[in-house]
């Protein structure tokens, strides 16, 4: 059971990192304070795991089960490219660095499974552009109610910040469902947790991360977004929770990273295409093919290390 | 909820006390030109100047209050910038006010019988551009729905504010008057004309703020 110790790592680096994407924004441009805005985050995400986290516990049961030994392997190896990424205050995808130390696993294990990795990559270009669809129909269905109402500047300024908190406080309960199952999922087992302790023991631990290193992340992304106004933003933060919910409800674990980088594009289409940073998306890009590899690269000296000790 | 709101509500406050000083001050600017107009330079118009410039610097005060809090991060950064880009806009109307007031006692001016009637036409007209833009503020914070109707009065006053303008000058340089008393008289116009000119631009960002609430 000490392998858990891996996945709590993984979690608290996961909170460190992915607390950013439902409340860089607000929290960077001062729309919200960073203990307030960790706190929600925090509970949300417990609450989330708790309610509906298990069907991406589930999901991992389902799969071909690593032994514990190796699970701890790709957990401490993800842990440590986030966790490193988060010094860095560089936004990355959890699930990227679980995926990248898996697949080398994998390889080395000489079982890699090239129809789930196929599934993954997939998910990887769903959950963008399903964020980028949604924050087109959000822009536009949220603006209709808006310009009815016709609010004052004073009172467009109220619902825009609880919306931003509303709709962060979602995106954290969003997180915790989707995500908890990347955390300790790959620990849930006979030998190893039931699915209710992983799941407990999974928020806590990203919770922790939130309340504990969250704040570099949360200010690059926010820095990286206030070009987006208040309203861009929460339709954004919306969009975002909205897709990682959905994928929650069906059970398949993905990126917040990802989903908050869609629906930021999708605002972009909305705009124009020319008001996309290029330069912002090559980066952003890369930082999705150098985290897997970076992770991978990682696992691999741990599998040795570990076939050193004869521990695999 | 007031508790979680509360520098947003001391904004609103402030705002509204800011406002009404500004009314106050062009309310005395109305009086002091009035008794410049009856009774011409003296002690009466002396007191209304500075009466009118005491009021103004309270405003200027409140201003600068504002402005403080609202660096100190309360609203939204773009409601923030907005505010911040109404104030500087209407503050210069105030000023103005002021302006006129001390260029007609330093420069001892006195308004020939000729186009006495024609300045205080202009300064009627100005005055409106001014309880006009005022109207559309008060339309911005309590209802926004008629606030672009609002902008489009002051911009109509303001065209009538250049047209009675025009005429005013034509009037002076086609009359007797000596040249130092037609440039004087030049400059008292133009900065009449400046109320409405102010009023127009700040409406505009009146406009501006608006419409972009608008999805």
């Amino acid at each position: 059971m000490w392998q858990v110790g891996a996945g709590v790592f993984l979690g608290w680096s996961l909170g460190s990192n992915d607390a950013s994407n439902v409340f860089g924004t607000a929290v960077a441009s001062r729309m919200v304070k960073f203990w307030t805005a960790a706190v929600l985050c925090s509970g949300f995400v417990i609450l989330g795991a708790l309610l509906e986290g298990q069907e991406g516990i589930e999901t991992y049961r389902q799969l071909s089960p690593i032994p514990l030994n190796l699970a701890f392997v790709v957990a401490l190896a993800a842990a440590a490219t986030v966790t490193l990424m988060s010094y860095w205050s560089l936004p990355v995808s959890t699930s990227q660095a679980v995926v990248g130390a898996l697949v080398l696993v994998g390889v080395l294990q000489q079982n890699l499974d090239c129809s789930s990795l196929v599934k993954v990559v997939l998910c990887w270009l769903g959950t963008p552009i399903g964020a980028a669809i949604v924050t087109i129909v959000l822009y536009y269905t949220v603006g209709k109610m808006i310009n009815l109402v016709f609010p004052s500047l004073f009172f467009w300024d109220k619902g825009l910040r609880w919306s931003l908190i509303i709709a962060g406080s979602y995106g954290a309960y969003a997180l915790g469902a989707n995500n908890v199952a990347n955390v300790t999922g790959p620990f849930v087992g006979p030998d190893g947790l039931s699915p209710f302790w992983a799941t407990l023991i999974g928020s806590l631990a990203i919770a922790l991360g939130v309340l504990t290193y969250s704040h570099k992340v949360m200010g690059t992304v926010g820095r990286n977004l206030v070009r987006l106004d208040a309203y861009t933003a929460f339709i954004a933060i919306l969009a975002e929770a909205v897709t990682v919910h959905v994928y929650a409800i069906i059970g398949v674990p993905v990126s917040t990273s990802q989903a908050i980088v869609g629906a930021v594009l999708g605002i972009g289409i909305l705009k124009g295409v020319r008001t996309i940073n290029v330069r912002t998306l090559g980066r952003i890009l890369f930082g999705w093919l150098g985290t897997p590899a970076i992770s991978g690269a990682v696992a691999f000296v741990l599998y040795f290390l570990f076939f050193a000790f004869k521990l695999i | 909820m007031t508790f979680f709101w509360r520098k947003q509500d001391k904004i609103e406050e402030m705002l509204e006390r800011y406002f009404e000083q500004c009314d106050k001050c062009f309310q005395g600017f109305e009086k002091a030109f009035r008794t410049f107009r009856e009774m011409g330079q003296g002690e009466a118009f002396e007191a209304a100047v500075q009466s009118t410039h005491k009021i103004e610097s309270t405003a200027d005060d409140l201003r600068r209050e504002i402005e403080h809090t609202l660096y100190g991060k309360a609203l939204l950064p773009e409601s923030r910038g907005d505010l911040l880009g109404l104030l500087e806009a209407f503050d210069s109307l105030p000023n103005m006010a002021e302006t006129i007031l001390f260029s007609l006692r330093c420069q001892r001016i006195v308004v020939p019988d000729l186009i006495a009637d024609d300045i205080q036409k202009l300064m009627d007209v100005n005055l409106q551009a001014y309880y006009l833009v005022r109207k559309a503020v008060d339309n911005l914070f309590h209802n926004p729905r008629v606030t672009l109707h609002s902008t489009k009065d002051v911009d109509m006053k303001e065209s009538e504010s250049d047209r009675e303008e025009r005429e005013v000058l034509c009037k002076i340089f086609s009359s007797d008057l000596d040249m130092g008393t037609k440039l004087l008289m030049k400059d008292l116009v133009l900065l009449i004309g400046n109320i409405s000119d102010r009023a127009e631009k700040t409406a505009d960002r009146i406009g501006i703020i608006a419409i972009k609430r608008q999805i």
